[in-house]
């Protein structure tokens, strides 16, 4: 039923977030929303966090979908 | 295509000959990948101001041999050894003569090799040899002839490659007639059509103006000429580095994926669009250039942004070919099927992170080539962030992400640690990320590029919601994480040769396509007709544009005679 995430997945998802963390600070930037870069630095760890529980809050709504549709067959 | 290498036989067993030439070309290729990254490491340092272990006059000879060795020997070498795995496995026959093979292949080694003795001639004051003249090589910098001998050998050699795989497919076509062209063949014909008409612009620009004026044999040149020949052939080659990608993201990255090529005929046609636009638009480069009639520039903008529609059907196909893969390796829903791509496999990681790199360079490919916002950005940093996603990454990271595919079925030897390959593809993107941004945004407040100092004294770039020194910081943390994944790609491929032979085989069967050849109109296939279209298309956008410039400045610059300078010694 578990279904980690595996080092793997964890460097891929780390890929993909670098570049909209990246374009974040710019998007701000431009929007006058000025951030320190430790400021910058703590909201990009939020942002993997809140990714990572998004990813594995999904993973747990599909399986127990699929786990609902076995069943009911 | 899968028909046409049937079985598990390793390239290297069935061809034998042919994989030596292409590993060697691939080898020249890592060679100069690996000279050149270092060129780049040297300098984001300099530049950053965070290590100076050069002089700020030898930054530009640096600069033009990290331009050099990656734009044109990196890609190219790389490009023929592709290509000639491309047209032996699909066209399923050897070379026509091996021996014209290794000609060519050691032509463009000369080439490389006078190039390059020229521009390291620049590092040594008592040498009278260099050729600070940058990547772009147009007047008014001046190289030694060497250096442009040395490019025309080059130019010269890959010609002789293109000869040596259209005699392959007469061949084999005399041998099936009424057979479509094998995908792969179609694509390589297809970019070597392109390579032809447009390096005509450089060899005319070298041979008849450049090298004459740097052995002094005529006074002067026509700059605006030399940078309208430069740029005629300076944005094909964009492409010229692309199709190889291109070919890989087509026919292997599916089957990588598990699935199936979404539409042979859609790729045809990309590659039909490819030959027919790209030529006509290297005008774009010229935005600034004020001997060149606004109306032409238009024109060129306007081919230009057709560009985009191969592009755009790139990013279709190949999205709906690995959705296919994973969606038969159980992936489901709207986007959880992302989640069943084999991610742990680095030559489809690294392909799909070059493919997504490769989107936001073409949007700030889209800045670069609108005729008013270019003006934002012109010869400022931006410019090398972008190519930094197209060529740098799109290209560079696709080519080493093909080179842990195709290495075993060219040595017969596992890549020696996967996991420091698919770390090394990772590394690669994240270092891209943070360099690129940074010199984006650095652009776009008006830094330059090509300059060792880009700060001035008594004036400081408002650098707006940040500041200049977070953004040399990211760059200089991007070049350094871009040439520690470079050091572990050469260090991993170097490796596994010293790996011992695989016992099992590997799968180098490609899949077929969906809807195969069979579903495309047969007109596709007329070489002659899209050559004689393109040729049209590169008539009705440069003649006008030339005939001005040479009516204007003169066929060898403004105020002198036709005529080279030596017969002044000769006549009386």
């Amino acid at each position: 039923m578990s279904k980690k995430i595996s080092r793997v997945g964890l460097l891929v998802i780390l890929a993909f977030l670098t570049p909209l963390i990246v374009e974040l600070r710019t998007v701000a930037g431009f929007m006058g929303i000025s951030l320190s870069p430790a400021a910058y630095v703590g909201l990009a760890a939020a942002l993997v966090v809140v990714v990572l529980l998004a990813v594995a809050l999904w993973n747990l709504h599909v399986e127990g979908a699929l786990l609902n549709r076995t069943e009911g067959a | 295509m899968s028909a046409e290498l049937e079985g598990e036989e390793l390239f290297l067993d069935r061809f034998p000959k042919e994989a030596r030439i292409v590993r060697a070309s691939l080898w020249s290729a890592f060679i100069a990948l690996g000279i050149g990254g270092l060129g780049g490491l040297i300098q984001a340092l300099h530049r950053t101001n965070y290590l100076r272990f050069i002089e700020s006059a030898d930054y530009y000879t640096v600069l033009t041999l990290h331009g050099v060795l990656l734009a044109i020997s990196f890609t190219i070498f790389f490009l023929v050894g592709l290509f000639t795995w491309a047209v032996t496995r699909s066209l399923d026959r050897p070379v026509e003569d091996i021996r014209f093979t290794w000609a060519w292949y050691l032509t463009m080694v000369a080439g490389t090799a006078l190039a390059g003795i020229a521009i390291l001639g620049g590092f040594v004051d008592s040498i009278p040899i260099s050729a600070d003249v940058l990547f772009t090589f147009y007047a008014p910098l001046q190289a030694h002839p060497m250096f442009y001998a040395g490019l025309a050998v080059f130019i010269i050699g890959t010609w002789m490659a293109g000869l040596d795989w259209f005699r392959s497919w007469w061949n084999w076509r005399a041998e099936n007639p009424n057979e479509r062209i094998p995908l792969q063949t179609f694509m390589v014909l297809m970019t070597m059509l392109m390579w032809y008409i447009s390096t005509i612009g450089v060899a005319i620009s070298v041979l008849v103006f450049l090298l004459p004026w740097s052995l002094g044999l005529i006074e002067q040149v026509n700059p605006l000429l030399t940078r309208t020949l430069f740029w005629y052939f300076g944005h094909p080659v964009v492409y010229f580095w692309l199709m190889p990608a291109y070919l890989l993201w087509y026919t292997v990255m599916p089957s990588i994926s598990g699935g199936r090529l979404f539409s042979d005929p859609l790729a045809r046609v990309v590659f039909v669009l490819f030959l027919l636009l790209s030529t006509p638009v290297g005008i774009h480069h010229q935005y600034l250039d004020p001997g060149i009639a606004e109306g032409f520039k238009f024109i060129a903008m306007t081919n230009t942004m057709f560009l985009l529609l191969p592009s755009l059907l790139t990013a279709f196909t190949v999205v709906a070919s690995m959705e296919h893969g994973a969606r038969q390796n159980g992936g489901e829903g709207y986007l959880s099927w992302l989640g069943a791509l084999p991610w742990r496999d680095p030559a489809f990681t690294g392909m799909a992170l070059a493919g997504l790199m490769f989107a936001a360079g073409g949007f700030s490919g889209m800045v670069n080539a609108g005729m008013n916002i270019n003006y934002l950005i012109h010869n400022s940093l931006w410019v090398p962030g972008h190519f930094h996603l197209t060529v740098g990454t799109a290209v560079a990271l696709t080519f080493m992400a093909g080179t842990y595919w195709i290495l075993p079925q060219l040595t017969r030897r596992r890549v020696y640690s996967r996991t420091i390959a698919l770390f090394q593809v990772i590394l690669w993107f994240i270092g891209m990320t943070l360099m690129s941004n940074a010199m984006h945004r650095a652009g776009l407040i008006g830094m330059p590029r090509r300059t060792a100092e880009p700060q001035y004294d008594g004036f400081a770039f408002d650098a707006g919601f940040s500041t200049v020194a977070e953004l040399d910081f990211q760059i200089a943390i991007g070049g350094t994480l871009l040439f520690i994944s470079l050091v572990l790609f050469l260090g991993n491929v170097i490796v596994s040769l010293f790996e011992g032979p695989m016992e099992t085989s590997v799968d180098a069967s490609l899949s077929d396509p969906l809807s195969g050849p069979e579903d495309s109109p047969k007109v596709l296939d007329n070489l002659w007709l899209w050559t004689a279209i393109a040729v049209v298309l590169v008539v009705l956008a440069y003649s006008l544009p030339i005939a001005a410039i040479v009516s204007d400045g003169g066929l060898f610059g403004p105020g002198t005679g036709t005529y080279p300078a030596w017969l002044l010694g000769v006549i009386p």
